[in-house]
């Protein structure tokens, strides 16, 4: 009986819990700036505990310090090549034809590389531009921006070398105007590297200065034939001395249509604790732009020559013409250029509008008298379709020539390709 | 040799550098030509220095205010052509 008693009392004393539990709910809510208590019970009239709605905030257009976007460029093209290799010989010239090639994205001639900004602060910019191309992943650039005063920019982290303008501005596939680079720019060892930067730009009076100083870890040389190369994104520095590059931009007109600069850079590229620890590059550029825009035309003329010189050293002969003559050495001086022309009607009509014409020619001259001695020269000229301001459709024609010399020495027989490509190239910035 | 060649070289760092102190120094005064230039302006003469100058419709206002600093770290304007620009593209 008292266990009856008992499970009838638990389940009254539960059920009445339960009940409880279901009916008088405690609920907090903010409305407005401020908290209010519910208390959702039969017996309670809510609505009496609740003030007049608030009118909702009104619209505020905030700014905000952090912001992360992603934009980018794409490239990919078509290229049709027909090549002729020709090496005089005692009996006269022999002339082979190499056979045509045609592709879809040849490897030197494609890029997808999306850029990644950060904006952290008003004062902080953080940028990293991975690149898909030359079929491989790369890095073109990833550094910390800081802008600290008007005029000053202090940067670091993998960089791009300011030398010349065509690297850091102009080697976009939606900006160059032609489908490809010009080779003074592809042969020179220019790029990217790791380091500190200090950059700006200055009003003066009616004209604008700009300058861009780099320390650097440096370009790396060759003990073997004594050509240097840009190290690697992954490569530790080969020496304790660091390569410093300038350059200083002055653009005299009102309208910043004519800018005048000037490039150097220097430092030690052998590698430490070795014969070649001394060895030291400097080269230096002047690179000059106009640009003009009134109807009926728009034009666009570019230059920039470059000179590398390598102090002197000897390197070891792979085809020795004695046994005791085991080295060489040679004035390491190379030297290129390029200058290119665009025009591009300013009309009513919308398909002529946006039509540009361009032509480049380029030409690179490595050192004489080294293992790696020949000469480029490279005639370029296209047309462009510019579907909006940052997407384009280009065709173009390339005639590249490239001759190696006669030396006995280093037994490097002559010979001249001429390689004539055309180009179908779509390019984007996204 | 060496040793001629690396003071021409410090020579000519030393020489650029000193041309940029002293032209900034000198540009404190900027002539007023300048300084009334409309956003709009700024961004039509800067932008097509290397590339078309870019439709206002392409990025949102937070976005322009990233790509304005990253172009300023490329084009190396001034602050004041910068702040000009991006506000002539937010608007």
């Amino acid at each position: 009986m008292k266990q009856y008693i008992t499970i009838i009392t638990i389940a009254l004393l539960t059920s009445t819990f339960a009940k409880a539990q279901t009916k008088d709910t405690i609920e907090v809510q903010k409305i407005g700036d401020k908290y209010y208590v519910i208390v959702d019970h039969p017996k309670v009239d809510t609505t009496k505990q609740f003030a007049p709605a608030p009118a909702p905030p009104p619209t505020i257009s905030k700014t905000f310090d952090s912001h992360f976007m992603v934009v980018g460029l794409a490239t990919i093209g078509f290229l049709n090549t027909w090549s002729v290799n020709k090496v005089n010989t005692p009996t006269g010239v022999v002339s082979t034809k190499l056979p045509t090639t045609n592709s879809f994205g040849d490897v030197a001639h494609y890029e997808f590389s999306p850029m990644f900004l950060w904006r952290h602060s008003d004062n902080i910019l953080v940028e990293f531009e991975p690149s898909f191309s030359n079929g491989s992943l790369g890095v073109n650039w990833a550094d910390i921006t800081y802008f600290a005063y008007p005029g000053v920019i202090l940067r670091a982290g993998y960089i791009v070398l300011p030398f010349g303008t065509y690297n850091k501005r102009l080697a976009a596939g939606w900006i160059c105007k032609l489908p490809t680079d010009p080779v003074s720019i592809t042969s020179s060892p220019v790029g990217s590297d790791w380091g500190i930067e200090l950059e700006g730009g200055q009003q003066t009076g009616k004209m604008k200065v700009n300058y861009d100083v780099a320390l650097t870890n440096g370009f790396t040389l060759s003990a073997t034939d004594g050509s240097i190369a840009n190290p690697d994104v992954n490569a530790v520095d080969n020496n304790l001395g660091k390569t410093v590059t300038g350059r200083f931009g002055w653009l005299p007109a009102l309208n910043s249509g004519v800018e005048i600069g000037a490039s150097g850079l220097w430092g030690k590229a052998g590698d430490a604790n070795t014969a070649y620890k001394n060895v030291s590059t400097a080269m230096g550029a002047l690179d000059f732009q106009w640009v003009y825009a009134k109807k009926p035309v728009a034009i666009n003329i570019k230059a920039e020559a470059d000179m590398q010189y390598v102090t002197n050293a000897s390197y070891s002969n792979p085809n020795p013409p004695t046994v005791s003559d085991t080295t060489y050495t040679y004035k390491n001086l190379s030297y290129g250029y390029y200058g290119m022309f665009s025009i591009r009607p300013i009309v009513a009509d919308k398909f002529f509008r946006n039509v540009e014409f361009a032509v480049r020619y380029s030409s690179y001259q490595s050192p004489k008298g080294s293992a790696f001695e020949n000469r480029q020269d490279q005639i370029s000229a296209g047309v462009c379709y510019w579907i909006n301001w940052r997407t384009v459709f280009k065709i173009g024609y390339e005639n590249l020539i490239t001759t190696n010399p006669d030396n006995n020495e280093l037994a490097i027989t002559n010979l001249k390709n001429t390689q004539n490509i055309l180009y179908v190239q779509f390019s984007v910035q996204f | 040799m060496k040793a001629i060649f690396n003071k021409k070289i410090t020579f000519v760092i030393i020489g650029l550098l000193g041309m940029v102190l002293a032209v900034t120094v000198s540009g404190c005064k900027v002539n007023e030509a300048i300084s009334s230039k409309t956003g709009a302006q700024l961004w039509g003469e800067n932008c097509r220095r290397c590339h078309n100058a870019p439709d206002p419709n392409t990025f949102s206002p937070e976005q322009w205010k990233t790509v304005g600093m990253h172009m300023q770290t490329r084009a190396l304007i001034t602050n004041v052509e910068r702040d000009k620009i991006v506000a002539f593209l937010q608007q």
